[in-house]
């Protein structure tokens, strides 16, 4: 299985590359009044509508501020979100590499989106849970 | 064998489709009769049915078939008439059949193997029974040769093959043969991938069968999966062969010896019992118990196509088939059968339609949506641009982007009837159990519409039609009563109106008394007697359409299900559609069903609030209201709620901006109203401003959107541009717009105006510049208070009235506080409850018959009507009644807990002689030397009443007094002084609530009880 490593905040996350579409820069984003506050807007890709999801919110980190982003496009099915990330990293090749359980005082904070890390460079990468992101109820 | 799943899924839908047409084409065999036409197509379903279940090997399904072929053969041919029973028995078989095909290949339960066996025992007995006794001989050796073939036969089939043989002879030896095959072997052959690879030609083997002395060799050919599925390296088909005499199994095996690898073949011997099943032997012989045992070993001579060449394509046989049967019976027929059998055969429309994989149309309309979104986004562009040359070539993309969309959107169309197929069953089926008799009139079958759409009314639709064979037709004996036909009538509807589909469902039975319904929604408080007395009929029908709302004396099997008509209403009003309801009582009631004709593409209004485009669907708009300066006047502000005054209509006004954004919604002028009628929600929406209606493709709502009720969807305008589709009803949810709008109509009937005949005195008066009213007949008195006599306590205002104490409430809060002297006072009186409602100022008197235009659902107010000719908010009397019940309840709850008092004195001594007074008396003690502490005291606890000493340490009593005084909160208080000349005469005697001389410890309690029980408090304990 393949991941794409991306930055966010302080640590490095992993998604499989299986469910991503493409990589975007930064889009203009629709504001949708009444969202929940991890959704950034939604922006129009070659006719199709894509919900942007900012991920520093979803996972209550501190605001990314000014920095430039990118979006990573992800499909499931017929619906297309995408990720709001601050920055792209590889795509890494899990065979080569030895998957580790979450360590237990990382669970609090990442279980509920992550099971499992790797090593990857001697930095710890979270690989996430792509459903528990978007299966996760917004609360208007 | 893994090809079978895919396939499988085939047969099972295909069958479903054949087994579907079967029990149409039966129910219409009962009402015309005996049609030639209807029995081949029957037949000529189960057949097929019959032989890819053969082709897959699920016995069952193809050992029950192959009876039931036989009924429908005999009815063919006119030995057996379609009688009720008949037709019954035909039904429950097409459904047994059904249940088999749902698990193609699983092996039978107990109860189906029943089932199975009691529903063939019946068809034989009609076979055999229908063949002895109604025909002559002649047919009958006519029957049994069609479905015997001759042995040596090689061409297609038996039956036309018979009609040019000389007869006698012919079934004779068939007889013969049938008859020599008693005993011997069936095997059936198939050719195995392995085969097919080496082009294995089975041609020898069944040559060496023939010489073995094989009567028939038939080749059953199977269903050729469509090309995604086909797999090139199987055969679809088999040779059965049917091999008499007494051979070895050995001996047969033998012959396969070297062709094990390119062959499948089963062998089964036949018992001579076997023959009974076609046979009129049956008849003498006792049961057909031993079909269970001998299904297997069933000769396929009846009725299969048989070939001795490779004919895969079994629809060319059938056809084939199907003409030579035409040509057969003429003769035989009777003239008006054939003439309507030429008239319903449709052969060439159902050949002009091909399967496509559903998926694959749904990725066609997305490209189109796309496709049309591009051509948009180049229009915008051509616009600018200027260029002659591409102007021209975009007007033609244009044109025929709007063809292939339009053709690509009738993709999805399909005729209303295929939804209907089911419904005559229904209706045979429920009539029957209700013993009520009822035709079922269809009409506008062929009217299309989405196929989404059509799902989704299909539910309601046989609800509706449940309903009206419940609820709307009479038995056969209260219609003959009543002057009617026996039989009830039934009628569905459909057909185009403007971009909608229009369903109708009537019934010409007992209809809906209007009466009826108005008691039942009193009794289920829906409404109040008085407010029904003011609805119209058409409103009251409404109330059908309220959720938990039957009419039905009791809970029936079929309609009463728990599911009212509030839920087929939810549902298509989800779909953007509204359902109406129009009956008269005694000759019937009509529901009338409008739902656009697809969800993928919808009209919609292109609307501005702030920085956001949204889109409404055209269908939910009613009109537009441009907010300039004439109409701005038509804006009333009513209890903080904007109300728009439109023809005699009041609409409650939403901002989109207030409920979207949180955002105060700034000065209204120039802004637009859009009107919104959609089911429940009739209200005006403020927006900005208005664009332009147009064409949007509806993109579904991402999941993490779906939680939010205002949206139903979003489309892309213009030059990419996201505007998200409102959800109106969710919008009105949202405002916590609950008003069942009420819309008066102009042109309302004599019938309304009877209704509401009886006029009312209305007691008018003013509230900020509004008008408000109550029914006088619940007035008690009317006052003018002093307003010195007005008491507050814990927050409450109290007056001493006729040696009472009334509560008053405010009608809104502050009046008294504002200093209006004397204080005009409604006087509320029940036995148990009074109170006097505070109000500005009575204004009037009215005398008038109300009509609500709103039942409003704010509290405190019935709903708004015009009086006076102004619109007037009727107050709900009950309701003030409730919140003073509450507030004494709120009084008694707070006398289960401590009595929270506040002792104020300098002296030590007093203090604690005061505290264990209180404490002995089962109350709480908070005891302070300071006005300032006695201050910060009542800031942080619950203080009911304070007593204090005239001395404290850096004031005195007064002008603690005083200080409580100010704050309006204050509890009561009490004054202590050792003699009593130092009070009389105070002038800060009004600033505090009694005053006791000395500090005997029964004066205190005296004055205590007296003062807490005018604040609705006793002392316990």
């Amino acid at each position: 299985m393949y991941v794409l490593t991306f930055d966010l905040d302080k640590s490095r996350l992993a998604l499989p590359v299986e469910y991503i579409q493409e990589i975007l820069l930064e889009q203009k984003y629709t504001t949708v009044p009444l969202s929940g506050d991890e959704i950034e807007g939604l922006f129009s890709l070659r006719g199709q509508v894509i919900t942007a999801i900012d991920l520093r919110k979803k996972m209550n980190m501190d605001s990314r501020g000014d920095a430039r982003f990118a979006n990573i496009v992800i499909k499931i099915g017929e619906e297309q979100f995408s990720f709001i990330v601050d920055q792209i990293g590889e795509v890494v090749q899990l065979d080569d590499v030895v998957l580790e359980p979450l360590p237990g005082n990382l669970r609090l904070k990442w279980g509920k989106w992550s099971q499992h890390v790797f090593r990857e460079e001697g930095k710890l990468v979270l690989l996430m849970d792509l459903h528990a992101l978007i299966d996760q109820q917004v609360i208007a | 064998m893994s090809f079978i799943e895919p396939v499988k899924d085939l047969f099972i839908t295909e069958s479903k489709e054949l087994l579907e047409k079967v029990e149409q084409v039966t129910l219409v065999l009962e009402t015309v009769g005996n049609q030639q036409e209807s029995l081949r197509e029957m037949f000529r379903c189960i057949h097929s049915i019959k032989g890819s279940s053969g082709m897959f090997g699920f016995e069952a399904i193809e050992y029950f078939l192959h009876h039931f072929e036989n009924l429908l053969d005999e009815m063919r041919n006119g030995n057996v008439k379609p009688t009720k029973d008949v037709v019954d028995l035909l039904l429950k078989s097409v459904d047994y059949s059904n249940k088999l095909i749902a698990k193609p290949g699983a092996s039978l339960t107990k109860a189906q193997k029943n089932t199975s066996d009691s529903l063939i025992k019946k068809m034989n007995a009609i076979v055999n029974g229908k063949v002895m006794e109604t025909e002559p001989p002649k047919q009958q050796k006519q029957n049994t040769e069609e479905k015997v073939n001759k042995p040596a036969k090689t061409e297609i089939d038996v039956k036309p093959e018979v009609k040019s043989q000389p007869e006698p002879k012919v079934s004779e030896s068939v007889i013969e043969d049938e008859v020599d095959f008693h005993e011997g072997f069936i095997v059936e052959i198939t050719i195995t991938p392995e085969g097919v690879e080496q082009q294995f030609d089975p041609g020898y083997i069944l040559d060496e069968l023939k010489e073995m002395g094989a009567k028939t060799i038939s080749f059953i050919p199977g269903k050729i999966p469509d090309l995604l599925n086909y797999d090139p390296h199987k055969t679809f088909g088999r040779w059965v062969v049917q091999l008499p005499g007494s051979f070895t199994e050995e001996e047969i095996d033998d012959i396969f010896t070297f062709v094990e690898n390119e062959l499948d073949y089963t062998v089964e011997s036949v018992a001579p019992k076997m023959t009974e099943v076609n046979d009129f032997d049956d008849e003498e012989s006792p049961e057909n118990d031993d079909f269970e045992n001998s299904k297997e070993e069933f000769d396929f001579t009846e009725e299969e196509v048989k070939v001795s060449e490779l004919n895969l394509h079994e629809e060319l046989v059938n056809e084939e088939v199907v003409e030579q049967f035409e040509v057969e019976e003429e003769p035989e027929a009777d003239e008006a059968d054939v003439e309507q059998g030429t008239q319903t055969t449709q052969p060439s429309e159902q050949q002009s339609s091909i399967r496509v994989n559903i998926h694959v149309l749904e990725d066609l309309l997305n490209l189109v949506s796309e496709l049309v979104l591009n051509r948009n986004q180049f229009m915008q562009l051509a616009l600018t641009a200027e260029n002659h040359q591409l102007n021209k070539h975009i007007n033609q993309l244009n044109r025929l982007t709007s063809e292939i969309q339009e053709t690509a959107m009738r993709t999805r169309m399909q005729a209303i009837g295929t939804s209907w197929t089911r419904l005559p069953r229904i209706v045979r089926d429920l009539s029957a159990e209700l013993g009520k008799e009822v035709e079922l009139k269809m009409e506008g079958e062929s009217t299309e519409l989405d196929r989404q759409v059509m799902q989704h009314i299909s539910e309601p639709m046989v609800h509706l039609l449940r309903n009206a064979l419940d609820h709307g037709i009479e038995t056969p004996d209260i219609r003959i009563k009543k002057g009617k036909s026996a039989k009830g009538r039934i009628r569905l509807n459909a057909y185009h109106r403007g971009g909608h589909i229009i369903v109708e469902i009537s019934d010409d039975g007992k209809g809906i008394d209007v009466n009826g319904i108005k008691s039942i929604a009193i009794t289920k408080g829906l409404t109040t007697k008085e407010q029904a007395e003011k609805l119209n009929p058409q409103q009251i029908l409404d109330f059908l359409f309220h959720p938990g709302f039957s009419t039905a004396a009791k809970v029936t099997k079929i309609s009463g299900r728990g599911v009212g008509l509030d839920v087929v209403k939810k549902h298509i009003e989800e779909l953007g559609g509204s359902v109406e309801l129009q009956s008269e009582f005694g000759s019937g009631s009509l529901f009338r069903i409008k739902i656009p004709l697809t969800l993928a593409i919808i009209s919609a209004l292109i609307v501005r609030s702030g920085d956001h485009y949204f889109a409404i669907p055209e269908i939910a708009i009613q009109e537009l209201v441009w907010l300039n300066e004439e109409n701005l006047g038509k804006v009333i502000q009513m209890q903080g709620n904007q109300v728009l005054s439109l023809r005699n209509t009041l609409l409650p006004l939403v901002s989109l901006k207030e409920v979207l954004q949180k955002k105060e919604q700034d000065s209204i002028e120039n802004n637009h109203i859009v009107v919104i009628q959609n089911g429940d929600a009739t209200y005006g929406l403020i927006v900005d401003q208005v664009d332009q209606i147009q064409e949007i493709v509806v993109k579904p709502l991402n999941r993490l959107l779906k939680n939010i009720p205002v949206y139903s969807g979003t489309t892309l305008i213009g030059s990419e541009q996201i505007v998200l589709i409102l959800d109106v009803n969710g919008v009105a949810q949202l405002a916590s717009l609950e008003q069942e709008s009420y819309t008066k109509t102009s042109n309302s009937n004599n019938d309304d105006a009877n209704l509401s005949e009886d006029k009312t005195l209305f007691l008018l008066f003013k509230h900020q510049q509004t008008q408000k009213a109550v029914h006088l007949g619940l007035v008690a008195r009317l006052e003018e208070l002093s307003k010195q006599k007005v008491e507050e306590i814990d927050n409450q205002y109290f007056i001493q009235y006729r040696e009472r104490i009334l509560p008053l409430i405010e009608f809104k809060k502050g009046i008294i506080a504002s200093g209006v002297n004397p204080v005009p006072v409604i006087v509320f009186q029940t036995e148990e409850l009074s109170f006097g409602l505070v109000v500005e100022g009575f204004h009037d008197i009215a005398e008038e018959a109300v009509k609500f235009e709103q039942i409003s659902k704010k509290p405190g107010i019935l709903g708004i009507a015009v009086l006076n000719e102004k619109s007037t908010e009727i107050i709900d009397v009950n309701w003030f009644f409730q919140q003073v019940s509450l507030a004494q309840h709120h009084v008694q709850m707070k006398e289960k807990g401590l009595v929270n008092v506040l002792i104020a004195e300098k002296s030590d001594f007093l203090r604690n002689h005061m505290k264990s007074v209180i404490q002995a008396a089962g109350m709480h003690a908070i005891t302070v030397s300071s006005k300032k502490d006695a201050l910060s005291s009542l800031k942080k606890h619950a203080i009911q009443i304070v007593l204090s000493g005239l001395e404290l340490n850096d004031s005195d009593g007064f002008m603690l007094a005083s200080e409580i005084h100010r704050d309006k909160s204050i509890p009561a208080m009490i004054i202590l002084s050792i003699a009593s000349n130092d009070i009389s005469g105070h002038p800060q005697r009004d600033q505090f609530t009694a005053h006791i001389t000395g500090y005997d410890k029964d004066i205190i309690m005296e004055s205590l009880q007296k003062v807490l029980s005018n604040n609705g408090l006793t002392i316990t304990g």
